[in-house]
């Protein structure tokens, strides 16, 4: 498959320590590539030089087959970039700031209406352009600035914690987006959620201190490393009640007393449901559970050197 | 840049309360100065025997004031930017590079400042009756948009400098307009004694001042003063852009 990005060996430091150190990796044109890892980890610079705003210390960096530093101005024009942080002017009402990025990507006047306006709409955001950000919520910031940064057309999309403060609609909107897209555009997205990873990344790797730690799909990581299988039980009373009864049911390795939630801890999916035949189920409100949770598998990670 | 006229209306288009209050603040400041300066001032000064007061300080109350209009505008819109760090990468990730996006910035704090010279210059000289050559004044106009270059990049890279330092934007201010208004904007930089004098004298604000004053007064100026303001400013840009690059870089 064609590379859309390609990193060879890029490394940048701060005030002498290593934020990133000789990454090497290759994004496939129209994938959806994640990156993950802990606050400090590196995705955001990384997502900078992606951008361009941000230039290695050392390595390269193609996008497109182009190398960055040599063809800045035609990279520039395809990418697009949304930090984790806001990229309106709160001097400007919502509209204004609109009007103000379409100019500096070079969408005429005339053209707004045509060119804009429909991710106003699927981002819900007509009748918010009036007022002032300074009014907004902190779901509809983000709105205003996924607008900005979708409006030019991209090629190649670079999203910072992208779905931060949004409700469960407007995430479901972005990712109809990047799904319709699929093929066509390059996403690259940095998450602290995995069920968001699972749903829409082809692939994804994991930073820590700057270095790619895991790098594949979720295949590759179910093949490669045992997850335990954490299942959350919801009772209208509490579950104190059950946590010291469970202490000893042999399937079990952890039960996480959470107030009303009871979180037990097994080798697997099979295991749980064994677990839960013996518990009396009455005054459950709601059973849920997931196999992949970040923080265990960074700590997986952390521990396996060799992984 | 074939959007450049679509950007710098995007960031000039006036709103007409936030344009009129600008207007209005222009002409009650240029009034206050002319108050002070030229109805008050001018009451004292002849027993010092100087003729002329009102034509003489006139130039220097417009210079004084796009200066400091020039000056704020940029120190503010850097500082501004200084604490919305997204407000840099909303322009940064656009394809514009970081020299168009810099052109563009000093280019409408230039038009804008250039607006206020304009009103400045016709408030003072409906208010005082005087008349002066409109050629004079073109020329004035135009001698001090070259100077107002290096004024605005003067305020880049004090906004800049004032934010890394973490120094609260209106210091800084209050220490230019004194400056601004020790470079003869008032008095005639001939009338400092000794080094102070020298200084003051070669200072590029009053050469700009007193270039500017020659040329509203008498439609001539010295053509060294012209190459000093203008290699100035040329050079005071591509240093601002270079601190203004780095600084975008962090």
């Amino acid at each position: 498959m064609e590379a859309s990005i390609t990193l060879k060996n890029v490394s940048k430091h701060y005030k002498k320590k290593y934020v990133l150190s000789g990454l090497t990796v290759g994004i496939e044109k129209g994938s959806t590539f994640a990156i993950i890892g802990r606050n400090g980890a590196g995705k955001s610079t990384l997502l900078r030089i992606l951008s361009t705003i941000l230039e290695p210390d050392n390595g390269t960096v193609y996008i497109s087959g182009k190398e960055i530093s040599k063809n800045l101005r035609d990279i520039k024009k395809i990418v697009a970039y949304l930090p984790d942080h806001d990229i309106h002017d709160p001097w400007l009402t919502g509209g204004e700031n609109l009007r103000k990025r379409a100019a500096y990507l070079g969408i005429k006047t005339e053209e707004f209406q045509e060119k804009v306006m429909p991710l106003v709409e699927m981002f819900h955001l007509e009748k918010e352009l009036s007022d002032y950000p300074v009014t907004y919520s902190r779901g509809v910031k983000r709105r205003l600035d996924i607008v900005q940064v979708l409006m030019g057309n991209p090629e190649v999309i670079i999203l910072d914690e992208p779905t931060m403060g949004l409700d469960y609609l407007v995430r479901t909107i972005l990712f109809k987006y990047i799904l319709k897209h699929k093929g066509e555009k390059t996403f690259v997205l940095s998450s602290n959620e995995f069920s968001e990873i699972q749903t829409i990344a082809d692939r994804w790797i994991v930073l820590d201190h700057g270095q790619i730690r895991f790098d594949g799909t979720l295949e590759n990581m179910v093949a490669q490393i045992e997850l335990p299988f954490f299942g959350n039980i919801e009772f209208q009373h509490g579950g104190s009640h059950l946590t010291k009864s469970l202490e000893h049911v042999p399937e079990i390795k952890e039960v996480r007393d959470l107030g009303k939630t009871v979180q037990i801890v097994t080798d697997n999916v099979l295991d749980f449901v064994s677990v839960l035949k013996k518990i009396n189920l009455d005054d459950v409100l709601s059973i849920f559970g997931s196999s992949i949770h970040i923080e265990e598998f960074l700590n997986k990670l952390n521990v396996d050197e060799d992984f | 840049m074939e959007n450049m006229f679509e950007i710098i209306l995007s960031e000039i288009k006036p709103k007409s309360l936030r344009a009129g209050l600008a207007i209005l603040t222009n002409i009650l400041t240029t009034v206050l100065l002319y108050l002070v300066f030229i109805t008050g001032l001018g009451q004292l000064l002849p027993r010092i025997q100087f003729i002329n007061i009102g034509l003489w300080i006139l130039p220097g109350i417009a210079a004084y004031i796009v200066s400091a209009v020039a000056f704020n505008l940029s120190l503010r819109d850097l500082y501004h930017y200084s604490f919305n760090s997204g407000l840099i990468d909303q322009i940064q990730s656009t394809p514009l590079l970081t020299y168009q996006v810099y052109f563009l910035k000093s280019l409408i704090i230039l038009i804008k400042s250039g607006g206020h010279l304009i009103l400045t210059s016709v408030v003072l000289l409906i208010i005082s009756g005087v008349r002066v050559h409109f050629i004079n004044l073109i020329l004035f106009w135009l001698y001090l948009i070259l100077g107002l270059i290096f004024i605005s990049q003067f305020g880049v890279i004090s906004g800049i400098l004032a934010a890394k330092l973490k120094i609260r934007s209106e210091f800084v201010i209050i220490f230019v307009m004194a400056l601004f208004m020790l470079c003869g904007a008032i008095v005639p930089s001939s009338e400092y004694p000794g080094l102070l004098g020298i200084m003051i004298r070669y200072f590029p604000v009053t050469v700009l001042f007193e270039g500017g004053r020659d040329l509203m007064l008498g439609g001539n100026i010295s053509g060294i003063y012209l190459i000093y303001v203008a290699g100035f400013s040329i050079v005071s840009y591509f240093i601002a852009f270079f601190i203004f690059r780095q600084w975008t870089r962090r």
